[in-house]
């Protein structure tokens, strides 16, 4: 081995020690994502009349490889809609330990009410914790169960640990501040 | 037989086979869409198209030959509906020429141009036909083309035109929904009214694409109007008990029976998350064909109310939930010292022939003679031959006294069938013909086939030669009459029926080579009636179909729970009381010292009564041996939809017998079911569609309890348990209280005004109406299943300003 094998070595190491490091000082800084990334689901609302997309057909569930979302439906009030048309979804939960992300339940939603959003921070302790129901997963819902709960324990508002250049516009009316 | 060619196979079916029936029997597929089994081929949706020829015959009435010498095969000109055309000896037919195809592809296009694009919210959604045909049949590959880049281009989109609109939302009754949008005109249910329960109410209304289902009548009439919504090929009709519970692929589906009636229809239970949504009719070929009830299809919502899970107990006056250890002893402290013989144990009307057994031998060991089931007859109805719906139809003349079309709704159909002189159909490789040529739309009813006398003008009244309303109470001295004038004697008098009618049915009787008599809970309850009845029916031969109140009477009786001596289910006289899955009236409780129930949910005499109940399971969770009205035994399979912790009547019956400290004669189905095998050669495996099973049977009829008030309970397909379901009350509106004018101006009573009949069933509501075709001195009220056909003691109250 020679010394100059060892200097270009050193060089490199010496180079990157003085540049400016990739690494992400995660939670300090957020997490730059793309933004096709696959994270937490969405139920979107029509932008005009606020009403829910979600139809509550199933077609996300069937299409689901995890088995991972429960849907239960039922009639819409005509006087007081929550959604358009007939039907609604009373019951709508993601297990979202049973959820690999694989976008498959937003392919298959024929209203375009389920899409996957960004947030990935999750973790949680206890298993029912990770059952996500329809309040969860609601448009006007920032950040998941464990961050909300921090939240609201120290009074402050959500902290969401990415950052996206653009939301896709799928998620109709999702806003990161 | 004839023999044709399917495509490549050749197959030989019997005379008069639809082309359709002959390409499925054959392994073949067709799309169709207006057929449906034991309905009428009408031709009508034009899906079934196929390419037909025959060789012909030539003036010399030999074949005209083709140059190869085999006759030569004349194609119709243009494609033919296969359900509508005879197959014919050297047919040939092609389904999967191109012209063909072309044909399916185009008609499943125009079945879809004015469909909605409902299918997520559907119902149907997952089990249409029209979805799998557009799937299988439609133009989905043509739909693109390429383009020079390789990239495929849309040529032409079902979305591109502006649909037809009509009316989605349009309520038929309470239990169905009708969507015009999504009706492609198959003219199903229409026919069905017609043709199968005999009364027309659906039509088409205007011409061409404005052509729309409706009714004159709000609602449809109940009885069998659920059927509608298995055969509609697409999600136009609609169950609305069942409405948005789930898509169909998520239904838990359990093939079992249904024990409301004792003609015991195949159904399918859908249910999920642990509750039963739906009832769909199962096919059953010998039993059910493929309709059922609307009381069997309706009348389930009763199962999801209030379920227990956990034991009662009375504490200070209210029941409270308790752990079983607790119960146990409770049981155990309550039991001690209590003498065996003064135990009763009763079981409810839909138990399986293992826990009739099991309470039976429980009895037996205990040495009490206080036993029963609910609803038993006075006189066993496994005293009677059992014969089937097929010797229904064989027969040339039917005598039914009672009332099927409530009894036993099932036969009602049958008897329409048998109206109509249609005998069951040849079976194919794919099961019932799909297109029946011997079926007709309105063919004619021969009312020369059918004598009915019933205590009130019932639904069969319209279709019957001789006809009689009798006084409630005077079967016996019917059948006396009848007897007496078959054998040519004098005739005793029958209050209400004419004589001339009973010598015309009797006449009738004897000139027909083969007879079936069917009747119902009326006769059984009166044991002279049915010794007249048995005795007609040797002496005369005739087939005997009895209508039990009881859907499980032949089972049970068969194991034994048959009481001779001791008070029976209903009736005063154990120290102790146990009931399993039913309440009696609150009189059979007189004297008892302690009450226990096994329900599924609490009833009001529970309620007022019970010092303990647990948690019981229905008959859509049971496993089990049933026998029905004909004598066959079928099997119940569970759906999974008992709270964890229910119990049937062998482990409930396990539970209160241990607390007892007491012998236990089975602690599960299966030992239960081994036992019957043993004593009684029960097959220990059953087909499917179950197995004839008809051993003879030594029972007398029991004595007392003849009642002989003067309020007689109607029979109705409806139970007192599926009152609870809010729509059920609402579809049937308040019970009626019929009387006779005459003894309505007698009790100061008038046409609509409101009332509450007190009976030994408890205190109901009622809105008198008047009929002068039914017997003066007699108030009528519906049985919903409690002491169906009985006389029985009342007090009628007038609230004050109960004046219409
Ligand atoms: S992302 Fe995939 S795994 Fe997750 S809920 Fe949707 S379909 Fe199921
Ligand atoms: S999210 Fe979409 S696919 Fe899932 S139930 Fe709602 S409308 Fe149907
Ligand atoms: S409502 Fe259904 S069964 Fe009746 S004609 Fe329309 S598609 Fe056929
Ligand atoms: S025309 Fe409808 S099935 Fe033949």
């Amino acid at each position: 081995m020679s010394v100059m094998a060892l200097a270009k070595a050193l060089g490199i190491t010496l180079r990157h020690f003085f540049s400016k490091p990739v690494t992400i000082p995660y939670p300090d800084a957020p997490v730059p994502l793309k933004p096709r990334f696959h994270g937490r689901h969405v139920l979107t609302r029509h932008p005009d009349t606020g009403l829910e997309k979600c139809i509550g057909c199933s077609l996300c569930a069937a299409a689901c490889p995890a088995y991972a979302i429960y849907v239960e439906p039922a009639e819409n009030d005509p006087e007081n809609p929550v959604s358009i048309g007939e039907r609604y979804a009373k019951v709508y939960e993601i297990n979202m330990l049973r959820c690999i992300f694989c976008g498959n339940c937003e392919e298959a939603c024929p209203t375009g009410a389920i899409v996957l959003g960004y947030e990935f921070e999750l973790a949680d302790y206890r298993y029912s914790d990770f059952v996500y129901t329809k309040e969860d997963l609601l448009v006007d819902t920032v950040g998941s169960k464990p961050q909300r709960r921090e939240a609201k324990e120290r009074k402050k508002p959500v902290k969401l640990g990415f950052e996206v250049p653009y939301v896709r516009p799928e998620l109709e009316g999702v806003k990161y501040e | 037989m004839v023999k044709l060619r399917i495509n490549d196979r050749e197959i030989e079916v019997p005379e008069g086979t639809s082309v359709l029936d002959a390409v499925f029997h054959a392994g073949y597929d067709i799309p169709y869409f207006c057929s449906e089994r034991h309905l009428s081929p009408i031709g009508a949706c034009r899906m079934c198209l196929v390419k037909v020829g025959t060789p012909r015959k030539g003036p010399d009435g030999e074949w005209i030959k083709d140059e190869d010498g085999r006759p030569k095969i004349f194609w119709f000109p243009k494609l033919m509906a296969a359900c509508t055309t005879r197959v014919s000896e050297g047919m040939v037919v092609d389904t999967l020429a191109d012209e063909v195809k072309k044909a399916q592809a185009g008609m499943v296009e125009f079945t879809l141009e004015n469909h909605p694009l409902d299918c997520p919210t559907c119902d149907k959604g997952g089990a249409c036909e029209l979805q799998d045909r557009a799937y299988e049949y439609g133009l989905f590959e043509k739909y693109y083309t390429e383009t020079q880049n390789g990239l495929k281009k849309v040529l032409y989109s079902r979305f591109e035109f502006t649909k037809r609109h009509a009316d989605k939302h349009h309520k038929l009754s309470e239990f169905i929904v009708l969507d015009r949008e999504r009706c492609i005109h198959c003219k199903r249910c229409v026919r069905y009214f017609e043709e199968i329960p005999g009364e027309e109410v659906l039509d088409f209304i205007e011409r061409g694409v404005h052509t729309l289902i409706g009714s004159e009548e709000w609602p449809l009439p109940a009885g069998f109007s659920g059927n509608i919504t298995d055969i509609c090929p697409v999600g136009a009709l609609l169950d609305l008990t069942a409405r948005f519970r789930a898509r169909n692929w998520e239904f838990e589906k359990t093939p079992t029976f249904d024990l409301t009636d004792a003609a015991m229809s195949a159904i399918w239970v859908d249910s999920r998350s642990g509750k039963v949504e739906r009832i769909r009719a199962r096919e059953h070929p010998e039993v059910n064909e493929i309709w059922i009830s609307d009381a069997a299809r309706f009348g389930h919502g009763w199962t999801k109310e209030g379920r227990l899970s956990r034991p009662l107990l009375r504490k200070d006056g209210a029941l409270v939930e308790v752990s079983f250890e607790e119960a146990a002893a409770f049981l155990s402290e309550r039991l001690s010292g209590v003498r065996p013989e003064a135990v009763g144990l009763y079981l409810a009307a839909d138990g399986a022939m293992e826990e009739g057994y099991t309470f039976a031998e429980a009895a037996k060991g205990l040495g009490t003679a206080h036993f029963g089931f609910e609803n038993a007859t006075r006189f066993p109805v496994s005293a009677l031959p059992a014969a089937s719906f097929a010797d229904l139809l064989a027969s040339e003349f039917a005598l039914v006294v009672g009332d099927p079309a409530e009894e036993m709704p099932v036969l009602y159909l049958r008897l329409q069938e048998f109206l109509k002189g249609i005998t069951p159909a040849p079976r194919y490789f794919h099961g019932t013909p799909i297109a029946d040529l011997r079926l007709e739309e309105r063919m004619p009813r021969r009312p020369e086939r059918l004598a009915t006398f019933a205590a009130y003008p019932t639904r069969l009244f319209a279709f019957a030669g001789v006809r009689g309303v009798y006084a409630p109470g005077s079967v016996a001295a019917l059948f006396e009459a009848l007897l007496a004038a078959m054998n040519g004697k004098r005739l005793p008098e029958v209050p209400g029926v004419s004589e001339e009618a009973i010598r015309e049915a009797a006449r009738r009787f004897l000139e027909a080579e083969a007879r079936t008599i069917v009747v119902g809970a009326e006769v059984l309850d009166d044991p002279e009636a049915a010794q007249a009845l048995s005795e007609i029916a040797r002496a005369k031969g005739a087939h005997v179909i009895a209508m039990p109140p009881a859907a499980n009477a032949r089972g049970l009786e068969l194991t034994g729970l048959f009481p001779e001596k001791g008070a029976g289910f209903g009736e005063p006289g154990a120290e102790v009381v146990f009931y399993y899955g039913a309440t009696p009236p609150a009189e059979a409780l007189r004297g008892a010292r302690l009450k226990v129930f096994a329900l599924p949910a609490l009833d009001a005499l529970a309620k007022a009564e019970a010092d303990l109940v647990l948690p019981a399971k229905t008959y859509y969770e049971k496993r089990g041996l049933v026998l029905n009205a004909e004598g066959r035994l079928l099997e119940l399979r569970p759906a999974p939809t008992a709270p964890a912790s229910a119990m049937d009547g062998i482990e409930a019956l396990a539970f209160v017998l241990e607390a007892f400290g007491k012998r236990v004669p089975a602690r599960s189905v299966l030992e239960a079911r081994t036992r019957l095998h043993e004593r009684l050669k029960v097959p220990l495996e059953l087909p499917e569609e179950g197995t004839l099973f008809r051993p003879r049977v030594r029972l007398g009829a029991r004595r007392g309890g003849e009642g002989g008030g003067s309020l007689y309970l109607r029979p109705t397909m409806w139970r007192a348990r599926m009152l609870k379901d809010e729509r059920v009350r609402r579809a049937l509106g308040e019970p009626r209280l019929y009387v006779h004018p005459e003894t309505a101006r007698a009790e100061g009573l008038s046409e609509g005004m409101r009332v509450e009949v007190a009976t030994p069933y408890g205190q109901t509501p009622a809105v008198v109406a008047l009929d002068e075709r039914i017997a003066p001195g007699f108030f009528q009220l519906p049985a919903f299943g409690r002491g169906t056909g009985r006389r029985v003691a009342h007090r009628i109250l007038v609230p004050s300003g109960g004046a219409a």
